[in-house]
């Protein structure tokens, strides 16, 4: 019986390497695996070798031939280890070369004592144990290379190695212990047999592969999700952990298996059956989760009850809060920033939408109406503010600029603060324009202009004094003219009334007669009366007042109030008033102020010159822009080169008593007016002052 | 040439001088009212009697400028000047210029009277002696070169005997010449003929 079925199962096994070694030899022609494919085809010949060799042996009746066979049977043998050797470094990709070098030297000394005759006759020669020393070795080699795969981590190397390398080391080592017994020869043909055929099985496993690839699949779906994703069963120990739970926790992916839950989330753990567990957070909704490195980070759990499968319980999706919070802790710091940024500004900024409610405000707007920030949001004025008008006036610039969806100036406008007392804003507002292009908000920014404006006012008030101190030095001065003015009405009520009294004394009295005189005196009187108060008002310290003047009639004032003057100076003044000349607006005594100015000097300028060319032109004129523009020119001795400029320059003065403030004052008042005052040289000798008057006042934009 | 003195009262100021013009005429005087120096000067007549009121500062033409001008024409009226200013300088210069007086406005109407009725009378006065001395000149004229002779010895106090000595001639001659110059100089004196020849500046 034996001696039918074992040649059978050689030639059987033997036809089996052979075919399955060719198709892996195709196989190995296209990747993967191609090298261990092609060790493979290369093991299958040696296998099929060695079982040819021992049909052989089995049917050999000599014994010199079946001793040269088993001999020769080494040949394979050893072509086996190499192939094994190659077949391991490329499944495994592992592996120590010195090993491997060692299981090399130690086979071929086994091949070479196995050729030999002398030492392959005696049964007992210690080179004999040779053959199971390098199976012993190789499988040390194998051994080593699977467990490396195994450390490299992943399923499909974990798989590799327990099913290729366990197999291969635990076979040949069962078998060589096994077969020490009987002729090693053929105990370690038939170890090297039963390997190949692990390797065989172990290449063509493809229902393993498949079910091996499906957890691939899931566990690629598990390590590519954003949050970390833990399995834990009934107990709250980790089953099955992804990549980003592992990065979480500061752990390699290995590491997390086996944890607890509550050692990774303290507070955390799983409650009621199996099933229906649910995940307990202690803290309340804040969960803290510990590193690795002993740091707290907050998280955020989420929780999936699993029916009961492979005793998992519940899946735990967690959520690493730290960069969220960061992310909402800049965005938080970023607005306190503007928020201070905002309120430190001392200007009024706020925005508001369409019904005048406050969407923004700054302190400063809170401090306004004496409250806060927070209180104010969601108000509109009038909730603040008593004063009517002002909140009218603010709705109504607030709906233009919304409707014009233009900015908006306003150079001045009231409002009354919490205290009740009035400020002034100067405000700019612009719209906010929305995506679909409407305004449906306002942002205002106003800057406070009440002190200011008083630091104007003040400045106004002793640039009115000064001007006053100026004029009342220039009437001391024209005090002789003055007096000799009022003088003239004077002289000639004085004589009207003398005559009357001498008619009176007549035997007839012309009635016609005193009529006229009583007439004369009225007009005289009205004339003593006028000089009285053209004088009271160049003396007058006031406010500067903005009404409609005629310009000519005021030259002809000033004319009239220095007409003496001018003659006891033998000045021949002369008018050419321009025609329908508009009306400006501005203050009568200050312009006056300027004229009389001008003209004085424009005599003093004369003084040195003989009498006849003593001549002084005031004439009026509409200039090219618009402006009023009077000239006084003189025939006098005109401007030293180089003071064209300097004698509007306060306290530089030409002449022995001048205070040098009237050019520097008069400039003043005409720029107040807005105009301007300027000097030009005559071609024919002396000097004209210029000074132009607008209009009418110009509307600030 | 009118007989009558009349007041000539020159101011700019239309007002003060048609008051000046009542007051005139109030005391009983013909009163002719001229608004400028130049107006004045255009219409003047050395001939016509009277005075002037005059007012010290006017454009163009001032008061003292009339005044030097008028001298300069051989002779000026009586003036009374009147000034808005208490104007010492220009007060001496207007009476270093035969200005009879310097009133400053306002000036009473009494005061102005009595200075015109003063300057009318030393119009009067000079007319009168203008007109003495002409009759004088016009008497003088009908004399002969030697009847002249003989008056400027007798105005000297010299008697008729020592006359022909010095001119020569006979005494008996000397005394007829000298009958003619009593008659043609229509003197009854020589004291008569002493004054009329100091009126026209012989001595």
């Amino acid at each position: 019986m034996t001696g039918f079925v074992i040649p059978a199962v050689w030639s059987m096994i033997a036809g089996a390497w052979l075919a399955t070694g060719a198709i892996h030899f195709a196989a190995a022609l296209r990747p993967p695996h191609a090298r261990a494919r092609l060790a493979f085809s290369a093991l299958a010949a040696c296998a099929t070798t060695v079982a040819i060799f021992q049909l052989m042996m089995l049917n050999s009746d000599d014994a010199a031939e079946f001793e040269a066979l088993s001999r020769w049977m080494h040949v394979p043998m050893f072509a086996i280890v190499l192939v094994l050797l190659a077949f391991t470094r490329a499944y495994f990709d592992a592996g120590r070369t010195w090993l491997a070098s060692v299981t090399c030297g130690v086979g071929l000394v086994a091949l070479v004592s196995g050729l030999s005759p002398q030492m392959h006759a005696d049964d007992s020669h210690p080179w004999g144990r040779l053959d199971d020393a390098t199976v012993v070795i190789l499988a040390a080699y194998i051994g080593d290379a699977a467990h490396a795969c195994w450390r490299r981590g992943s399923a499909n190397e974990r798989r590799r190695a327990l099913l290729g390398g366990a197999s291969l080391v635990v076979a040949l080592a069962l078998v060589a212990l096994g077969a020490s017994l009987q002729s090693h020869a053929s105990a370690s043909a038939y170890a090297y047999a039963i390997a190949s055929a692990i390797v065989l099985v172990t290449l063509g496993s493809k229902v393993g592969a498949r079910w091996i690839s499906a957890q691939d699949r899931f566990r690629l779906v598990l390590d590519a999700a954003s949050n970390g994703l833990v399995m834990v069963d009934a107990t709250g120990r980790i089953v099955l952990a992804n990549a980003r739970a592992a990065r979480i926790f500061g752990y390699a992916p290995e590491e997390l298996a086996h944890a607890t839950i509550e050692s990774l989330i303290p507070g955390a753990r799983l409650e009621g059956e199996s099933g229906a567990a649910r995940l307990l957070a202690m803290a309340g909704d804040e969960m803290w989760g510990h590193r690795r490195d002993g740091a707290q980070f907050p998280l955020a759990l989420g929780v999936t009850s699993v029916e009961g499968s492979d005793g998992i319980a519940a899946l735990v999706s967690i959520l690493d809060l730290t960069e969220r919070r960061r992310d909402a802790e800049i965005l938080r710091r970023e607005r306190a920033f503007l928020r201070q940024v905002i309120d430190t500004d001392p200007n009024l900024i706020f925005a508001k939408d369409r019904d005048g409610r406050f969407t923004l405000a700054n302190k400063a707007v809170a401090d306004m109406y004496g409250t806060t920030v927070d209180d104010l949001l969601g108000r509109t004025d009038a909730h603040f503010n008593d004063n009517g008008a002002e909140v009218a006036a603010f709705r109504r610039d607030d709906l233009r600029v919304m409707e014009t969806r233009g900015e908006l100036f306003i150079a001045e406008e009231r409002i009354t603060d919490t205290a009740g007392e009035t400020r002034y804003l100067q405000t700019v507002k612009r719209p906010i324009v929305g995506e679909d292009g409407i305004a449906n908000q306002v942002l205002g920014v106003s800057t406070d202009i009440s002190a200011r404006r008083s630091a104007e006012l003040q400045l106004g008030l002793q640039r009115n004094e000064l001007a006053h101190l100026s004029r009342v030095t220039m009437l001391a001065e024209l005090s002789g003219s003055m007096a000799h003015e009022l003088n003239q009405p004077l002289t000639a009520i004085l004589s009207n009334a003398q005559a009357g009294l001498r008619f009176l004394e007549r035997d007839t009295v012309s009635l016609d007669e005193l009529r006229a005189i009583l007439e004369d005196i009225v007009a005289d009187d009205k004339r003593a009366g006028q000089v009285i108060s053209g004088l009271r008002m160049l003396l007058t310290k006031g406010e500067m007042k903005r009404e409609e003047l005629e310009v000519n009639a005021t030259v002809e004032d000033v004319l009239r109030i220095l007409h003496s003057d001018l003659v006891h100076v033998g000045v021949d003044a002369k008018v050419e008033a321009a025609p329908d000349l508009p009306a400006v607006r501005g203050d009568r005594v200050q312009i006056q102020q300027v004229l009389l100015n001008l003209v004085v000097n424009a005599c003093d300028a004369m003084s040195s010159s003989p009498v006849p060319k003593r001549r002084l032109l005031v004439s009026t004129a509409i200039d090219d822009e618009g402006f009023v523009h009077v000239s006084v020119a003189d025939r006098g001795q005109g401007i030293a080169r180089g003071h064209a400029e300097k004698i509007f320059q306060p306290f530089f003065t030409t002449k022995e008593h001048g205070l040098g403030m009237g050019l520097a004052i008069c400039r003043n008042i005409v720029a107040t007016h807005g105009g301007r005052l300027w000097a030009t040289d005559n071609d024919g000798g002396g000097t004209s002052f210029h000074f132009t008057l607008p209009v009418t006042e110009r509307e600030r934009a | 040439m009118s007989e009558t003195p009349a007041v000539f009262i020159v101011d700019d100021d239309p007002s003060v001088l048609r008051a000046t013009q009542r007051v005139m005429r109030a005391a009983g005087l013909e009163a002719r009212a001229f608004a400028s120096a130049r107006e004045y000067l255009d219409a003047y007549d050395p001939n016509a009697p009277g005075c002037l009121v005059l007012d010290l500062a006017m454009p163009g033409l001032s008061g003292l400028e009339l005044q030097q001008a008028l001298v300069a024409r051989g002779g000026a009226p009586a003036i009374v000047f009147v000034s808005g200013r208490a104007d010492v300088p220009a007060s001496v210069e207007a009476m270093k210029g035969g200005a009879v007086e310097f009133l400053v406005k306002p000036v009473d109407a009494a005061a102005l009277i009595g200075a015109v009725q003063a300057a009318m009378e030393k119009d009067r006065i000079l007319r009168d002696a203008r007109a003495g001395r002409e009759q004088v000149e016009k008497r003088l004229a009908t004399l002969t070169p030697r009847e002249a002779q003989v008056l400027r010895q007798v105005i000297t106090g010299k008697l008729n005997k020592q006359i022909a000595a010095e001119l020569g001639a006979a005494e008996k001659t000397i005394k007829v010449h000298r009958a003619r110059v009593m008659r043609k100089m229509e003197v009854g004196s020589v004291a008569e003929l002493v004054q009329a020849a100091a009126r026209v500046g012989i001595a």
